[in-house]
């Protein structure tokens, strides 16, 4: 009997399924080749650092179209 | 992004823009709903690399925000500075200007996801080799750029020296394009941008996956530019204005 030992993310790609002998799986002695390391942490940080990269560009943009309002908004009644 | 007070801000006629932003600007905001989208698809639905587990994810926003900042930004900037020198068009020193910093943004983009990529595969966070140290390099030359632009007064100085400084930071993607060929590096080659571009490396899952990231950065970094840029024409029409006071 075989089993199929894949995490969420493997399951999406059904070619790269870690297939191993359900004995081995329970006995442990003979583990699979190779596994795929699960180094979800860094995924996360990178994807949270380039938001608050960008996020921080926009607020930035933001910031700096607000201040030429209110300066545009200063300048517009003494023209008048 | 802009407050709805904008279109009535200044009296003389001769000085509106017809192009004057005067509400939100739906280009970034789609362009923000196509990244997360890209972002999604490669969290959710995306294989991870066999070997590289889910740190390889990291690719779909290391890569594009490269290609994005490096290839569409700086070399645009550099071949639109080298116009001002000929034209001496303000314009052209405008978009120059927009250009440099968004690619400033995307530049620290790949250069803060690069060392989360680079931990778990290559061991360590930064390597002193020739691709990031280059790579870092630009940065530090776009942001002398910046200073060098605020440190200025005269315009047409800071014009023409500004478009000294993007032309050599337009010389160095070049360079940082071939370190990985010219040097022994821990870079690895690129798996995309290869001389032989019909035999892909990705799988077609992952190829498309990253031609959708790629698409929605590049919409991005239009849309940033386009914002900057519209940003400096509404303050040098305003700076045009309070001097004639």
């Amino acid at each position: 009997m075989r089993i199929e030992l894949v995490t969420f993310h493997e399951r999406q790609d059904s070619a790269k399924a870690q297939v191993v002998d359900s004995t081995s799986a329970t006995t442990g002695q003979a583990e699979p080749e190779f596994r795929t390391p699960q180094n979800a942490g860094y995924m996360h940080i990178a994807y949270i650092v380039a938001a608050v990269i960008y996020g921080s560009y926009l607020l930035i943009l933001r910031r700096r179209w607000s201040s030429l309002r209110q300066r545009q908004n200063s300048a517009a009644p003494s023209r008048r | 992004m802009t407050s709805s007070s904008a279109s009535t801000t200044v009296s003389d006629s001769r000085t509106e823009s017809p192009s004057a932003p005067s509400g939100m600007d739906w280009f970034l905001i789609a362009a923000i709903a196509g990244v997360i989208g890209a972002c999604v698809n490669v969290l959710l639905f995306t294989p991870s690399e066999l070997r590289q587990g889910l740190a390889q994810k990291i690719f779909y926003v290391h890569v594009p925000a490269a290609i994005t900042g490096l290839y569409f930004s700086v070399i645009p900037m550099a071949i639109v500075s080298g116009l001002y020198l000929w034209l001496k068009d303000e314009r052209l020193d405008r978009i120059a200007e927009s250009l440099a910093e968004v690619a400033l943004v995307f530049v620290a983009v790949v250069l803060c996801t690069g060392p989360f990529w680079g931990k778990p595969i290559w061991g360590t966070y930064w390597q002193w080799e020739a691709r990031l140290t280059s790579t870092l390099f630009l940065s530090f030359v776009l942001i002398g750029y910046m200073v060098m632009r605020g440190a200025i007064e005269q315009p047409e100085t800071r014009a023409r020296l500004s478009a000294i400084i993007g032309i050599m930071a337009g010389c160095l993607v070049p360079f940082i394009h071939l370190t990985v060929y010219m040097f022994t590096t821990l870079h690895p080659m690129p798996v995309v941008l290869t001389p032989n571009f019909t035999k892909q490396n990705l799988s077609p899952e992952m190829l498309r996956s990253f031609l959708y990231s790629l698409s929605a950065f590049l919409l991005l970094f239009v849309a940033m530019a386009r914002n900057r840029y519209r940003w400096a024409t509404e303050r040098d029409r305003l700076q045009v204005l309070e001097d004639q006071r």
